[in-house]
């Protein structure tokens, strides 16, 4: 009995600083919830308009088969006050009730979209982070382990560049060079016509093939990011008693890579990964629109452009709710992977 | 531990060499080589609900693919062909029209398409409250093969609304029959309010119809049609398949169209792009007129624009030629005459009364005339108002609309120079066509369109002088504009006093050609001399089309079929698939092997030339190309040493 009541006391500490962040996280949720809503809210625009222009600029019809087309939409769209649509959606919300879509698929439940689309992200924005953030701690490190040489200058600037390439830029070259001119990828969608979805070889083959070139876009653009912050914080680590220490002891300098430098460095880029974890859910709007991707980037373009209030919401509350947790996450992993944080907590 | 890493690793292996070795196998096998397949975008992914009924906003359309109406509309000639139905009536003493339909036709499903499917589709467009309610108050089963409808009032619009516009028969008995049959008995806003809602949410199991293709998937790629067998004119179809990738940007159909993977499209180009197209050997243009342009619209509400000079000064001031260039060369024409009716019908409906028009080529020294004999002043480079004041103008046009956007800013530059000050505003487009702005009169100088989509100029003129957008025009020109033109004298050939909106709607009813061509000239010339909007420049559709896999309608002796790709391009090519217009070109698809073949591609137009390319004959979209997936493997080779390092 007492020793279970002093191992709870214990812990006591620890449950009171995750009741705190979790409290902290549900407010930060309830807000930035609440402010999207309103934001959603006021753009200009009506749903309905938004898609007769868009029947009229993009399919070529005339006004009146566009409106009568658009006004199908009509008893989708909430009535009475924002102030009461306000309330009815966080309800629903909190219910994980996300509404019906409006415009982009008049009457379909938001959420059964998103379900569709959160797979295809993270296939592709998932594995394109892992492997940006794998090639840029290894670039990174091995930068700061040669910095102030040619090939660091170099790689800087370089890297610098790329970096503030846009997303659709590198998109588009990669599709002309790789899907049109080498014809080696396909160009549009997430899998073929000719292969049966489900859990066959023929369909996953199809789907690597398909995801390949987003994710090489993807990767180009952000491997710079993590290159260079890691470059920055190993050059940090460098001039750390332990590793003068670490060199003296005569460690292997690969030891001393990996398990000193690496590791120490790599903590100040693990909170950016962990939020990079929770916006991934958002997709990568123009990399997605470009390959015509079915992922929630594109999803959230749609939503965008016909004014497609409950889509919208949708897509930045899943952002939202995934960027929280995955902040909260990394607040717990930090203490686990960082023993100075857990002794200080 | 050690043992984990080595697992993943081989998994990623496998999976990159997979992935990498599938890129070698040529996607269409030898053996399907010679199914005919034609390549035309198309705006549909999955997800499939919504997109398979045709009452929902985002639904898989395909008319004259899949779908079809009762007549096909000759926009040029103003003309309407037998499509679902082999003939029609028009009875006007007796109030009706009697539709006789074609007797074997099926639909996609194998069931016979009936009268009951025409009665159908019309109850469901009465549930949406479609234009052609306007002028009918039923419609009759007479027998499987006759339908009647009763008219309401008599138009001359009544034959477009009832053969073409809100004709698409897309609804079958067998399926729909319940939801029409409750719109029938429904007698309160009320209970058609929840059928409209249950319709909407109504999920059929595919996209039907009657027309040569049928539905066959979609993925998030593509949308696949096959040929329908028991399509009424099969013999006539050359076509197996038709695929509709999905491509979103227009920067990426023009790679489509470069590495020819796309056989008929109307992806809008820029110059450079255009002539780039052109050169193509296996690419031919077609330019259309897309039935409508861009307008400057002057707004009553401000008190200097109400002045006829004024509207003419600024008329005068603008290059029509150098706004229609910043808009997009290729894809835009300054109008010769603005009256609001059309280029491509210019000659039918004013060719005679030319003499009398204003070009309004630009002249700035009669601008400054004009503006000093209203009582304006100019000042160091600066006009202002007989009060006094800096004379400064908005000008508003939708943002994003990239064209509008361009023109617009050279219109500003040109007003600017002129000594005008004038603000460019470019608010978000849903917003612009709403009350917010446009709609609700929020400007004093905007864009909109003229022409409205129809070579017959009542659309126009009613956009012009009635309506747009169902907002009537004295909510965005001010109460001062319907003022303005109740009483407006004629002059030029014309005289008297006229009612500019009665005369409008006088053009949707009256019938004789005479009298059409009468009223349309009045009107033309009040437009031309009164200027309640300023036409600028009309805009032209760019079709592509693939002269190396197929043999098309040559522009010069069928240019009505082209023309109808105006409003529906998809539609234009059912018609010239259905008419036997669009045939396999036999050096393409009867090549037998992969092995490069000359192909001879005569490519017609306005230069007729003939040039010899050397192609490899496989069927479009496809590759042989044996590369190895080489960014995956680099991929693989950055992230294997990642995961089997060892810790020492």
């Amino acid at each position: 009995m007492d020793g279970s009541s002093s191992a709870l006391k214990g812990y006591m500490p620890v449950l009171k600083w995750f009741t705190k962040r979790l409290l902290i996280a549900l407010i930060t949720i309830y807000f930035a919830v609440t402010l999207s809503f309103f934001v959603v809210k006021a753009m200009p625009g009506d749903p309905v308009q938004a898609l007769i222009q868009m029947f009229v600029s993009q399919y070529y019809m005339d006004y009146d088969s566009a409106k009568s087309l658009a006004e199908a939409a009509a008893p989708f769209i909430p009535k009475g006050s924002v102030l009461h649509q306000y309330i009815s959606y966080l309800i629903s919300f909190l219910h994980g009730n996300l509404g019906v879509s409006i415009s982009y698929s008049t009457g379909t439940p938001v959420k059964d979209l998103l379900i569709q689309s959160i797979p295809w992200t993270v296939l592709v924005v998932g594995s394109a982070l892992i492997i940006s953030f794998a090639i840029g701690i290894l670039i990174g490190t091995g930068m700061a382990y040669v910095h102030g040489s040619k090939i660091d200058s170099f790689l800087a600037v370089f890297f610098s560049v790329i970096r503030s390439i846009p997303e659709y830029v590198v998109a588009l070259v990669l599709l002309i060079v790789f899907g049109f001119h080498f014809k080696w990828f396909p160009t549009r969608g997430a899998y073929s016509p000719n292969v049966t979805p489900g859990f066959n070889l023929p369909f996953i083959k199809d789907v690597l093939k398909h995801a390949a070139l987003p994710i090489l876009s993807w990767v180009i653009v952000h491997v710079s990011g993590w290159a260079l912050s890691m470059r920055a914080s190993t050059v940090t680590v460098l001039g750390e008693d332990y590793i003068t220490y670490a060199k003296i002891r005569g460690l292997p300098s690969r030891r001393i890579l990996v398990s000193y430098i690496g590791k120490n460095a790599i903590l100040p880029l693990f909170t950016s990964f962990m939020l990079s974890i929770g916006f991934m859910f958002g997709g990568s709007v123009f990399i997605e629109y470009i390959f015509a991707y079915p992922g929630v980037g594109n999803l959230l373009y749609q939503a965008i452009t016909m004014r497609d209030t409950y889509l919208m919401l949708g897509v930045f509350n899943i952002i939202i709710v995934a960027v929280v947790i995955s902040a909260l996450i990394a607040d717990i992993l930090y203490g686990v992977i960082d023993p100075r944080i857990r002794r200080g907590a | 531990m050690a043992g984990r890493k080595y697992v993943l690793a081989a998994i990623l292996m496998v999976l990159v060499v997979l992935s990498a070795t599938s890129a070698t196998l040529p996607l269409v096998k030898a053996e399907q080589k010679k199914e005919v397949v034609l390549y035309t975008h198309g705006w549909w992914q999955p997800y499939p609900r919504n997109r398979y009924n045709p009452f929902a906003p985002r639904h898989i359309g395909l008319t004259g693919l899949v779908k079809e109406r009762l007549a096909f509309w000759d926009k040029l000639n103003n003309k309407y062909e037998p499509w679902l139905a082999e003939s029609w009536e028009f009875k006007e003493n007796e109030k009706k029209v009697i539709i006789h339909l074609r007797k074997n036709v099926y639909w996609h499903d194998g069931q016979k398409f009936t009268a009951k499917d025409v009665w159908t589709t019309l109850m469901l467009y009465k549930l949406f409250n479609r234009p052609i309610w306007k002028y009918i108050s039923d419609v009759k089963v007479i027998d499987d093969y006759t339908v009647e409808y009763d008219v309401k009032e008599w138009s001359y619009l009544l034959p477009y609304y009832l053969l073409y516009r809100d004709a698409e028969i897309v609804a079958p008995y067998h399926i729909y029959g319940k939801f029409a049959e409750q719109v029938a008995k429904a007698q309160s806003e009320s209970e058609l309010n929840n059928i409209r809602t249950e319709l909407i949410k109504f999920e059929p199991k595919t996209v039907l119809g009657t027309g040569p293709f049928k539905f066959e998937k979609i993925t998030t790629s593509e949308v696949v049609l096959v040929k329908f067998d028991k399509y009424w004119n099969a013999d006539k179809i050359h076509i197996d398949k038709i695929v509709l990738p999905y491509i979103t940007a227009n920067e990426v159909g023009w790679l489509y169209y470069r590495s020819g993977q796309l056989d008929y499209d109307v992806f809008m180009m820029p110059p450079a792009v255009y002539d780039e197209i052109k050169k193509l050997p296996f690419a031919e243009v077609t330019k259309v007129y897309d039935l409508s342009g861009f307008a400057i619209v002057y707004n009553f509400k401000n008190p200097y624009l109400r002045d006829l000079r004024v509207r003419e000064a600024i008329a005068y001031v603008i290059d029509k030629q150098k706004v229609a260039q910043a808009a997009g060369g290729s894809a835009f024409e300054p109008v010769d005459y603005p009256t609001g009716i059309l280029k491509v019908v210019e000659d039918k409906w004013i060719g005679d009364i030319k003499s009398y028009l204003n070009p309004y080529n630009t002249n700035p020294s009669k601008a400054e005339e004009l503006l000093k004999e209203a009582g304006f002043t100019k000042k160091n480079g600066k006009w202002y108002t007989p009060d006094g004041k800096v004379f400064k103008l908005s000008f508003v046009v939708p943002g994003g609309w990239t064209d509008w956007v361009a023109a617009a800013k050279e219109i500003t530059d040109e007003l600017k120079n002129f000594g005008i000050d004038v603000e460019l505003r470019t608010p978000e487009s849903s917003s612009y066509w709403s009350e917010d702005w446009y709609l609700g009169g929020n400007y004093d100088l905007a864009f909109d369109f003229f022409g409205a989509w129809m070579t017959y100029p009542w659309a126009a003129f009613n956009r012009i002088f009635i309506e747009v957008n169902d907002r009537p025009k004295s909510q965005i020109q001010g109460q001062d504009f319907e003022k303005f033109f109740e009483n407006v004298k004629l002059g030029g050939p014309f005289s008297g006093t006229v009612n500019a909106m009665q005369l409008t709607e006088k053009l949707a009813v009256i019938w004789d050609p005479k009298e059409q061509k009468d009223t349309a000239q009045k009107l033309a010339w009040i437009v031309n001399h009164y200027l309640p909007i300023f036409p600028i420049a009309e805009k032209q559709l760019m079709i592509y089309y693939n002269v190396q896999h197929f043999k098309w309608p040559d522009p010069k002796t069928h240019f009505n079929l082209w023309q109808a790709a105006a409003g529906g391009h998809q539609e234009a090519l059912g018609w010239m698939i259905i008419n036997g217009y669009v045939q396999p070109n036999p050096s393409y698809w009867e090549a037998t092997s992969t092995t490069p073949t000359p192909t001879t591609v005569v490519k017609t137009e306005t230069q007729v030339k003939t040039e010899t390319v050397t192609k490899t004959a496989t069927a479009t979209g496809t590759s042989t190309s044996a590369k190895t997936c080489g960014p995956a493997v680099l991929v693989a080779l950055a992230i294997i040493p990642l995961l089997m390092r060892r810790r020492r």
